[in-house]
């Protein structure tokens, strides 16, 4: 319960350094979402079921700090969750050059897939609001975005990494039985 | 063997996506306000903190990637020094024709109001600038619909949502926001909205009423509690509106609202 509490701080933490200060810091074009990172991370590590919880709680959060209509973030955020895990599970490599290219192929797809959602789901609320015409764009500057994602991404990998490395120790000194196979 | 489509997982997926849908589209009014006011409540520490951090951070890198131009710009502006030392005295009386003019414009006065600064902590990241948060809410006696100043009486928006410590200020850039305004110069009368983020438009304007570029456009003071001779802008471009019934004009709003640091909410 306690690591649990503490976990959702952390994220609630997280999601507000990445709306106000992340945001801030980068143009709305180019600011990587750390948030999607995140998602891309546990999806890739734990799969989409177990992701799910922490993806409904993002998404609110978020949807929230953005002023967006709630469900957007949640919505386009599970798609990217559950289509990362579809392809993962489809592609089973072992050695780390293809590792390392799945996974820029990844975060490029999540990166694009979650921009398109959003733009859609803007555009048909605008579209009934205002009836105006349905204007989806994308340009050079969504690949800028998957650049700064891509980086984003290498630097926050290996300590993430670490964490969940961490967290798992403490929850296997807690109850060794449960990880015995 | 065929793939099975409707496994756990893609239905738990189908479910999430249905419900998301369903909320986004249904917008059940009003229905996540308290969530809403919760959470802010909650993150306006940490908000305020990283958002004047990131702000800082931005400025400072803006300066380090200008510090190449500095050089070109201090010889242009010791030449411009010499240029503006002369124009200093004309000037001086160029200021006193300004107050007289300014009162005849009925331009409002900024200690006519009772007004509540506020610090910028947030803003529209979807880079439509259609708002921006301040630190001051319910607490500091802020309410809905109050007008937001900055400078000398130029009007920015209006206050959206008020919540604790915190409100949300629709700027005049706003789709949603509605504001009479006035052509200065002509008396034309028409609302003032948003353009999606692209600008600001008066609309509404009768065919019959004169339009020019570069007139000054003001609030009217009617119909909401917003006083009457607060600054919008210029009239940039004039044009008809679709169905040729009104006329439309693209205002170049005196308000630089990316650079918004200090607004001031007119309390009375």
């Amino acid at each position: 319960m306690l690591r649990k509490t503490f976990f959702l701080i952390s994220l609630f933490l997280f999601i507000a350094f990445q709306v106000f200060f992340v945001s801030n810091i980068f143009s709305i074009q180019n600011a990587p979402n750390l948030v999607l990172l995140l998602i891309i991370f546990w999806t890739i590590k734990k799969g989409f079921e177990k992701t799910l919880k922490i993806i409904i709680f993002s998404g609110i959060i978020l949807d929230i700090f953005y002023f967006w209509p709630i469900g957007t973030n949640v919505l386009s955020l599970t798609a990217v969750s559950f289509s990362i895990s579809f392809l993962t599970r489809r592609f089973s490599i072992s050695d780390f050059f293809s590792r390392s290219i799945m996974i820029i192929l990844v975060v490029s797809f999540s990166v694009v897939l979650n921009d398109f959602i959003n733009q859609i789901t803007f555009e048909v609320i605008y579209f009934f609001k205002k009836s105006d015409e349905f204007n989806l764009s994308f340009d050079w500057k969504i690949w800028k975005k998957v650049f700064y994602n891509l980086i984003a991404f290498a630097i926050i990998f290996w300590p993430l990494k670490k964490i969940e490395k961490l967290a798992d120790f403490y929850k296997f000194k807690k109850n060794p039985k449960y990880y015995v196979k | 063997m065929g793939i099975k489509i409707f496994t756990k997982k893609s239905s738990k997926f189908l479910i999430v996506a249905i419900i998301c849908l369903g909320i986004i589209f249904l917008n059940p009014k009003g229905f996540f306000t308290p969530l809403r006011i919760f959470t802010f409540k909650l993150a306006y520490p940490f908000q305020k903190t990283f958002y004047l951090a990131g702000k800082s951070i931005n400025k400072y890198s803006n300066f380090l990637r200008s510090l190449s131009e500095i050089k070109k710009e201090n010889e242009k502006l010791i030449k411009e020094n010499h240029f503006l030392q002369s124009e200093f005295s004309k000037l001086k009386n160029q200021k006193r024709e300004n107050e007289v003019l300014r009162s005849q414009l009925e331009l409002a006065p900024r200690s006519d109001f009772e007004l509540e600064a506020g610090f910028v902590i947030g803003e529209d990241l979807q880079g439509l600038g259609s708002w921006i948060m301040i630190d001051k809410g319910k607490n500091d006696g802020i309410k809905l619909g109050m007008p937001v100043i900055f400078s000398q009486g130029i009007l920015v928006g209006k206050v959206e949502e008020v919540f604790s410590d915190t409100s949300k200020i629709a700027l005049l850039s706003n789709s949603e926001s509605a504001i009479n305004a006035v052509d200065l110069e002509t008396g034309a009368k028409g609302v003032l909205r948003g353009d999606y983020g692209l600008g600001i438009i008066l609309d509404l304007v009768s065919q019959k009423e004169v339009l020019n570029s570069g007139d000054i456009i003001i609030t009217s003071g009617l119909g909401s509690n917003i006083p009457k001779g607060l600054l919008i802008g210029k009239v940039q471009e004039v044009r008809s509106s679709i169905d040729n019934l009104f006329q439309q004009a693209v205002i170049n709003p005196s308000a630089q609202f990316q650079k918004l640091d200090v607004v001031f909410v007119i309390k009375k």
